[in-house]
């Protein structure tokens, strides 16, 4: 026992000091706390190995090493008792056997102490790790070799909808919209024909159906033989970016729209703003011209028979002609600068937005234009109108202009008939202004907004505004109009506005 | 151009038209001239169609074309002229206000023969109908034959 025990022990212990006395009692014994020590050292190298076996994989090799130890600890009490029980005192066989194994195990719980010491540290850094993972404010996901996801953090499962179990094993393609391209960069990816993709923007498909711009950073996972066994994602939420780029598209547009307005006004305008002048010039020169002319025959009164007639010409003809195209082009001229000016304090015209009854706003407009209605003989029908917001002086102007419009342009051949009714759309209302007039030539469909444009000039008296305060009214109410025609047939315009 | 030849001028500005008119027979310009108001006239006059007047088969044509006018404007014109095998002989003068590097471009593009802005000042302006008169004058103008 005692060559067991300097094992045991660890060190040599003096043959002197065990001393057993002759009254065959068991008297402490240093040796004896070194039992114990022994016996409480493999104990903890059994918890150790039974701790590590829950939180690693079980392996072969540990459970044989449990069972030896196992084993090991039954035989050493085994001992212990019947050595302190004084049954026997002749176990050497036993007592070598586990003499043998004792420095082992002292070893080993050295060894297993540690391994807890570093395995802790792994399991906490892990578990950090892992939340990291998980709460990172992207999205995270693991494919194996056949595109199926085998890691996906909360990030991305919280991004798309789906509880874990739903998504594990599946092709990640299931869950992009452009399931065919992504199949196949997947496959390629892992094939090693293209590298992984950078900076990718795809859209994904939530649980709910609804689809989510995301940005991809894709890194290929490989053995140790080099070979790919996968690939790492992150995903990126970009619904914002993605919304801010649209919001952002949008004001572009809007922007190149009121430029491109600008510039026809500011073109249109040059334009008819000189076409006066040249007349006015022109016609100036004229009238010096015929003044000369009338100067000179006065001059060669007595000497010229057909002075008379000369003067006849200048006087009667030329230069009242000309008088009336430089009034004229002064008169338009003045018009055109006129209605520049009223398009202008339109655009900053306060408005004053409320819920209009446009049952009474539309008899209002017929009431007005009554005298017009009855001129042009005719028959003028509204039917019941929901209400819509808008500004209630600027919104009958828009009306009393359509209605003008369709007045002036009523085919002679029939009576004229104008119908005024409305269909409500989603959050809007549509009015509709039909007419059985003239109608307008396809050609012509958008240039009747246009600033100063005008069908008839010869015929029709106006501006060419009308309908170019109708659009600006309605862009500013959030509005808008269209037109449908058929030459010949008549016309529908279509104001929507914002219903209440 | 010989003095059978016609000269149309889409001019829907009838002060302007009075101007050119006046200018061109100052200058010597005898030929023959028809006005059109706008640009659905000018079409309907060169496609024979409408019932306005209409074009003469084998007969020579200059025109002279504003660009914005009511219905159908010069550009559109000058684009269905020149896109017209038959009707592309024709020269045409762009006569117009709009003096718009892009617009100048396009009439040039689509195949106009000369571009003039009509200067505000009278003097420029009669000279530049003056030298119109003289070009008139030496210029050949292809027969424009019929339709089939």
């Amino acid at each position: 026992m005692l060559r067991c025990r300097l094992y045991i022990a660890g060190r040599l212990v003096p043959e002197g000091i065990c001393n057993q006395k002759g009254d065959g009692v068991m008297h402490p014994h240093p040796v004896v706390i070194f039992d114990i020590i022994t016996f409480l050292a493999c104990l903890t190298a059994l918890v150790f190995l039974c701790k590590s076996s829950i939180h690693a994989k079980q392996h072969r090799t540990q459970l044989l090493f449990s069972g030896l130890l196992v084993f090991t600890l039954l035989c050493y009490s085994f001992c212990l008792i019947l050595e302190w029980s004084r049954v026997t005192s002749r176990l050497d066989i036993l007592e070598n056997f586990i003499g043998v194994l004792a420095p082992m195990w002292w070893a080993f719980v050295f060894y297993a102490f540690l391994k807890e010491i570093t395995e802790k540290n792994l399991r906490e850094s892990e578990a950090r790790l892992y939340e990291l993972f998980d709460e990172a404010p992207i999205g995270y996901h693991e494919l194996d070799t056949e595109g199926r996801i085998t890691h996906i953090n909360k990030t991305e499962l919280k991004m798309l909808g789906y509880k874990y179990e739903e998504m594990l094993g599946r092709p990640v393609w299931e869950f992009v919209i452009e399931e065919e391209t992504s199949r196949q960069a997947v496959i390629d990816k892992l094939s090693g024909a293209i590298p992984p993709g950078q900076a990718l923007e795809r859209t994904l498909r939530q649980k709910n159906g609804n689809t989510l711009p995301v940005l991809c950073e894709d890194r290929l996972l490989h053995d140790d033989f080099g070979n790919i066994t996968g690939i790492r994602s992150t995903i990126q939420n970009i619904s914002k970016r993605k919304q801010a780029e649209y919001d952002r598209e949008q004001l572009m547009e809007t922007l190149a729209s009121k430029n491109k307005e600008l510039e026809s006004i500011l073109y249109v305008t040059s334009h008819d703003l000189r076409a006066p002048l040249v007349n006015i010039q022109g016609f100036s020169h004229e009238l010096s011209l015929s003044c000369e002319q009338v100067r000179s025959a006065l001059r060669d009164r007595k000497k010229s028979a057909d002075t008379d007639e000369k003067l006849q010409t200048a006087l009667n003809k030329d230069i009242p002609e000309a008088l009336g195209f430089i009034t004229n082009s002064a008169s338009r001229m003045e018009s055109l600068l006129s209605g520049l000016l009223r398009l202008s304090r339109l655009g900053t015209a306060a408005l004053n937005i409320e819920s209009l009854d446009m049952n009474t706003l539309l008899a209002d407009v017929t009431k007005s234009t009554e005298y017009q209605i009855k001129q042009a003989g005719a028959t003028v029908k509204v039917e019941p109108l929901p209400p819509c917001r808008g500004d209630s002086s600027q919104i009958n102007q828009v009306f009393t202009n359509i209605l003008n419009n369709a007045l002036k342009y009523l085919d002679d051949t029939r009576p004229g008939m104008i119908r005024v009714y409305a269909k409500a759309e989603y959050r809007r209302n549509v009015y509709c202004v039909e007419d059985n007039g003239v109608g307008i030539a396809p050609d012509h469909k958008e240039k009747i907004f246009e600033i100063f444009y005008r069908l008839e000039p010869d015929k029709k008296h106006g501006e060419g505004l009308g309908l170019t305060i109708v659009k600006h009214i309605l862009e500013r109410h959030n509005g808008n109009i269209r037109v449908e025609s058929k030459p010949g047939v008549g016309s529908k315009f279509f104001i929507s506005l914002p219903s209440v | 151009m010989n003095k059978e030849g016609v000269i149309l001028i889409a001019e829907d500005d009838e002060g302007h038209f009075e101007l050119i008119k006046r200018t061109l027979q100052r200058a010597g310009v005898c030929n023959e001239i028809l006005r059109f108001a706008d640009g659905q006239e000018t079409l309907d006059f060169l496609f024979i169609k409408g019932d306005g007047l209409k074009r003469e088969p084998n007969r020579e044509y200059l025109l002279l074309l504003d660009i914005r006018m009511p219905k159908i404007d010069g550009i559109e014109v000058l684009e269905k002229i020149k896109q017209d095998p038959n009707l592309k002989k024709i020269p045409v003068v762009m006569l117009t206000t709009t003096d718009d590097p892009v617009t100048i471009e396009r009439c040039h593009d689509l195949g106009c023969s000369v571009y003039i802005v009509k200067p505000v000042e009278y003097e420029d302006f009669t000279d530049a109908v003056h030298k119109i008169g003289l070009f008139l004058s030496v210029v050949e103008i292809p027969q424009v034959s019929g339709f089939k």
